[in-house]
């Protein structure tokens, strides 16, 4: 998965919990204040039916003393009607006789329970009203009346502000986030845009470097070859027309020539081949390979090569029997026959080569020494790279074929080089 | 110029926003049912407000009520004025503004240093500066 579309599904499973989380706040509040609006109209409706039933209904202005003490600053108004609607008592005295439209107040006398609901008023507040049916003596008979508490919903829909406050900082965050991750995605997309530009570069820069390498590498045994056939092709054709004697000295000097020109032929076709294995994208069969008895086979093939006869090498091998790898045997041998006859050309006649296998934790750490002259720094960090050579004759790709292959493998591959002592490490 | 444009019409936001809390208070009427009646001292009254009714702040006890009067010009033609520090008693209706302050828009204000009483409105919650056409009967 992309790192932008993990990214996108945090932030939508984010943002689907936090909207579920505003969706269940803002219901909570709403519903918190309801509550708090409706106890607290049933308890200044039941204390003022005890309170009426006490005094009974001759204090025209109970009502009017009630809300002037500002005690119940939350209440709006009160109001004591009758089944007719007509209004006994009222909070505002002038009120007192009028009527009120019965059917209104109808299915209240009729249900004998309360009511609630948000009445809009001319000051264009809207109160809650809660409509409250109590029976009262009037006149030495019992009565059912409607008693009306309208109380101003503010300070219970302080809950609803304050959860619409959290609301809003939590929308404002879950915008931020979406702002900011679009910002980070198109960053993104701009890196990966230079990235690729970058790597573009990198790839023409490293195609002409090859490209000059390479026609460096060709033109030198070309010039010979063609110096050489230039040569001996005027030395023949003197010959032919009697400038030049034909004798035993020119059929020598032609063989040192054709030599040279095999020879140089051979370089050629050596490159042409190691740049074909170096380009060519292979797919390894894997297959536990016994390290010791492939160290053993490498030895024994390297033996062969004229390079070992020259510089006659100590030669000692460290590893334990038996270890296995999981891993290509073919391009194994070839990796290690690579590193072996590259320290065979480092060393000095009757130098040493440490070959050393070992099992470190859950790795396997193969490692080709040799006590030949040191690797500066400066040169350590381009031996890998393709056509980089210090010998004459190198074609500068066996540590390069040698990295590819280790790095295919699953491995990698590095350099280590003190004063009398260069290892390449390979760690699997 | 483009920013200057987008500076304009945010300015232009502002001043409506203002105005709607402004004209907020004006578009209120009077409403009966709430009515009561408060007695306390002035605390804070300027007479040269012209933004919105003429108002001043009371204090009852431990609660500050802000009572709107009606428009500048009406106290002026009525000679209407009031200190700060006066004992008051103001007749008015009762509601809460959106900033959650307990508001009354009276109906007669009894200045008990004076002993002069203003009258804003008619019984009905009419008001007196709108002529006899405008008035209307109770609900």
């Amino acid at each position: 998965m992309r790192p932008y579309k993990g990214l996108l599904l945090f932030l939508f499973v984010l943002s689907f919990f936090m909207l579920f989380n505003i969706y269940r706040l803002h219901r909570f509040a709403l519903e918190a204040a309801s509550r708090l609006l409706e106890t607290r109209g049933f308890d200044i409706a039941v204390n003022l039916e005890f309170l009426l039933q006490d005094k009974g209904l001759q204090d025209k202005q109970l009502f009017k003393n009630i809300l002037n003490s500002l005690c119940w600053p939350d209440l709006a108004y009160l109001a004591l009607i009758r089944e007719d609607g007509s209004i006994v008592l009222h909070s505002n005295p002038n009120l007192i006789g009028h009527r009120l439209n019965p059917s209104s107040i109808r299915d209240i006398f009729k249900t004998k329970h309360p009511r609630y609901y948000y009445q809009p008023l001319l000051t264009q507040e809207k109160v809650f009203v809660f409509d409250f049916p109590c029976h009262l003596h009037e006149k030495k008979k019992i009565r059912y009346f409607l008693l009306r508490v309208a109380l101003h919903p503010y300070p219970a829909f302080q809950v609803i502000k304050q959860a619409r406050l959290q609301i809003g900082i939590m929308l404002f965050v879950l915008v931020f986030l979406w702002a900011l991750a679009i910002y980070v995605w198109r960053l993104w997309q701009k890196n990966l845009v230079l990235q690729q530009r970058i790597w573009r570069q990198r790839q023409l820069a490293s195609l002409g470097e090859m490209a000059a390498i390479l026609a460096h590498e060709i033109r030198n045994p070309l010039a010979k070859i063609k110096g050489f056939a230039q040569l001996h092709k005027e030395r023949l054709g003197e010959a032919i027309f009697g400038k030049r004697p034909l004798n035993a000295q020119l059929f020598i000097d032609l063989q040192i020539g054709l030599s040279t020109i095999v020879e140089n032929t051979a370089q050629l076709e050596r490159l042409a081949n190691e740049l074909l294995t170096f380009a060519r994208e292979e797919k390894f069969k894997e297959e536990e390979v016994d390290l010791f008895s492939l160290c053993q086979e490498v030895i024994e093939e390297l033996k062969h090569l004229s390079v070992w006869s020259e510089k006659n090498p100590v030669l000692s091998v460290d590893c334990p029997q038996p270890l296995y790898l999981k891993t290509n045997r073919e391009k194994m041998k070839q990796v290690l026959i690579n590193l072996l006859q590259n320290a065979l050309e480092a060393i000095e006649k009757g130098g040493e080569i440490k070959l050393m296998a070992k099992k470190e934790r859950r790795r396997i750490i193969l490692s080709v020494c040799n006590n030949g002259p040191i690797i500066p720094p400066s040169e350590q960090t381009k031996i890998f790279q393709p056509f980089f050579t210090t010998k004459a004759k190198g074609t500068g790709l066996g540590l390069a074929i040698a990295k590819k292959w280790v790095e295919a493998i699953g491995g990698e591959i590095d350099v280590e080089s003190h004063p009398n002592r260069t290892c390449f490490v390979m760690r699997f | 110029m483009r920013k200057i444009t987008l500076l304009y019409l945010f300015l232009f936001f502002l001043f409506l926003l203002y105005s709607s809390f402004v004209f907020a208070n004006w578009t209120r009427c009077y409403d009966p049912n709430t009515e009561v009646t408060v007695q306390g001292k002035i605390t804070f009254f300027d007479p040269y407000h012209r933004g919105g009714p003429q108002r001043f702040w009371l204090q009852v006890d431990d609660k500050r009520i802000l009572v709107f009067l009606a428009p500048w010009w009406f106290l002026e033609k009525k000679k209407i004025t009031f200190k700060v520090g006066d004992e008051v008693e103001v007749v008015g209706c009762k509601f809460y503004n959106d900033a959650g302050q307990i508001c009354l828009i009276a109906r007669k204000v009894v200045d008990l240093t004076t002993q002069k009483t203003y009258i804003f409105r008619h019984p009905n919650g009419t008001p007196c500066w709108r002529g006899k056409r405008h008035q209307r009967p109770y609900q």
